[in-house]
């Protein structure tokens, strides 16, 4: 066996995967006396031995599952005949959301969730503005509102939120005061950066179904564009960005905040301006 | 996102399919939810390794359960649902990430018929370099050198080396040889040894080139 029919077969002899033995012997015999195979030998056994050192295996994100168990059932829901047996409806399992909402608001928020989404894809779509920084917001919102993904703070007592977050946030947000709303959560996981340590934080104030997710990350750390940073720099607050009914971006010098939320342009500017 | 509007799609098309009973449809999920279901590490993992990133392999693995779900009825129990899944997803890859100038589907040989040309007869390690090649190696270099492999390859590296599947599960999900198996995984690994090479000598633990250091080998690999 000459060396270029052994390398055919020095990953198998790597893996120890079965091969013909007649096979395996005469390769095994050209490594031993062949310096070059058995060099390449010993560096694919190490190249292995590094991906499965420095590569781990990933736990499934526990929203993932939900998400994909909960889609099942509204497939499944979906269907009419289905639809009919009431017995069979079993609610859907966000012990959080329970916690916070009364399962009244859930549903409608449901509804609200989705026909946000497509609106905001659509306008993203159109100005590929910030694109996958919102993208990535409106999936966490969209998450959260739904029930799929629990916010690591959870409370009805605003204060207890305040210091939550203050304690565990790598930078230190701004807490607006939104006449009527009220903090009722947050959450630091970030949604869209996937490197570095940014944690951004996610405010969740509430009236009633009324939700008002107020984003904020270091300036740094966002990615925008020139124009849109420019205007927020000059202390302006940008309702047009995304051309879309509840999507507001401002910011400091430090800091980019966003607010996503189910109400109306028109609302959200008149509360958000209340709120300054 | 898109996916909401594929469930709407979804939905409609559930509508005009044929009336299952409600005991058919429970048993339906439940049947789908014990042999589907426990494959989500496994997919969820290649996802990640493939976009590189979680909002994407998020996405990627709940429309392969979503799309899974809905063609239920052409899986055949008892055959292979792990390859069923697997192949389901890699279309759904492909159909989005693909070059817009390629074929869906097909390698495009001539890209890896260079890279390969680039790796091949360069036994640019002699022994006493490769510590220094596979020392101070980071998880981000490794993840960073798989990336630059043209998908055939990184494909059956990150099955058979991060996933730990079998040459013949593989050979089965990728629907080729075990021999194709055996060879695209000896380059893969190669290649990305070269990569990672590459980021040796950037932190100065090597210098030189690649063929500095080769070993006059012309007939070879
Ligand atoms: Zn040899
Ligand atoms: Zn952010």
């Amino acid at each position: 066996m000459d060396c270029r029919q052994t390398r055919e077969f020095l990953s198998a002899l790597v893996d120890n995967e079965m091969i013909d033995s007649q096979i395996k012997q005469k390769v095994e015999e050209h490594i031993n006396r062949c310096a070059t195979c058995k060099n390449e030998f010993e560096l694919e056994k190490k190249t292995k031995q590094t991906i499965q050192a420095k590569v781990k295996i990933l736990p499934v994100p526990n929203e993932l599952i939900n998400s994909v168990l909960n889609q099942v059932k509204t497939l499944q829901n979906g269907h009419p005949a289905y639809l009919n047996t009431a017995q069979n409806l079993k609610p859907m399992s966000k012990p959080w959301l329970e916690i916070a909402f009364p399962l009244g608001v859930v549903l409608t928020t449901l509804l609200l969730a989705i026909l946000l989404v497509s609106v905001y894809e659509k306008k993203v779509n159109q100005k590929e503005l910030i694109a996958k920084e919102v993208s990535g917001l409106i999936n966490h919102f969209d998450s959260i509102s739904q029930g799929l993904s629990k916010p690591e703070i959870l409370s009805n007592d605003p204060t207890h939120v305040r210091n939550e977050i203050l304690s565990r946030a790598s930078f230190t947000p701004i807490f607006l005061d939104i006449p009527e709303f009220e903090i009722v959560g947050a959450s630091i996981k970030d949604p869209h950066l996937h490197s570095g340590n940014a944690k951004c934080v996610n405010l969740i104030y509430r009236k009633g179904e009324k939700l008002i997710f107020i984003h904020q990350a270091p300036m740094s750390y966002a990615s925008m564009h020139d124009d849109v940073k420019k205007r927020i720099l000059k202390g302006e607050w940008i309702y047009d960005a995304i051309k879309d009914e509840s999507f507001a971006i401002w910011g400091t010098s430090d800091l980019i905040c966003c607010a996503i939320s189910n109400l109306s342009k028109e609302e959200l500017e008149k509360i958000l301006k209340q709120s300054k | 996102m898109r996916l909401k509007d594929k469930i709407k799609n979804l939905l409609k098309q559930e509508k005009r399919d044929k009336k299952l009973t409600d005991e058919e449809l429970l048993e339906k999920q439940k049947k789908f939810e014990e042999e589907a279901i426990p494959h989500m590490q496994f997919l969820y993992n290649f996802a990640y390794r493939m976009t590189g990133n979680e909002e994407d392999a998020k996405d990627l693995v709940q429309e392969t359960y979503m799309k899974a779900f809905r063609f239920w009825e052409q899986y055949e129990p008892g055959t292979n649902i792990k390859a069923w899944l697997f192949k389901i997803m890699k279309n759904s890859y492909i159909n989005k990430y693909r070059k817009a100038a390629k074929e869906p589907g097909k390698v495009d040989y001539e890209e890896v018929k260079n890279f390969y040309e680039t790796v091949r007869d360069e036994s640019f390690e002699t022994s006493d370099l490769q510590e220094h090649i596979f020392e101070n190696i980071f998880e981000d270099e490794v993840i960073e050198a798989l990336n630059k492999l043209p998908d055939e390859f990184r494909t059956v590296v990150i099955l058979a080396d991060i996933e730990g599947q079998s040459y013949e599960e593989i050979a089965d999900f990728l629907d080729i040889p075990i021999g194709t198996v055996r060879s695209r995984l000896h380059r893969g690994r190669k290649m990305l040894r070269k990569e990672l090479f590459e980021f040796a000598k950037k932190k100065g633990y090597i210098k030189g080139k690649p063929k500095d250091y080769e070993i006059d080998d012309p007939e070879k690999d």
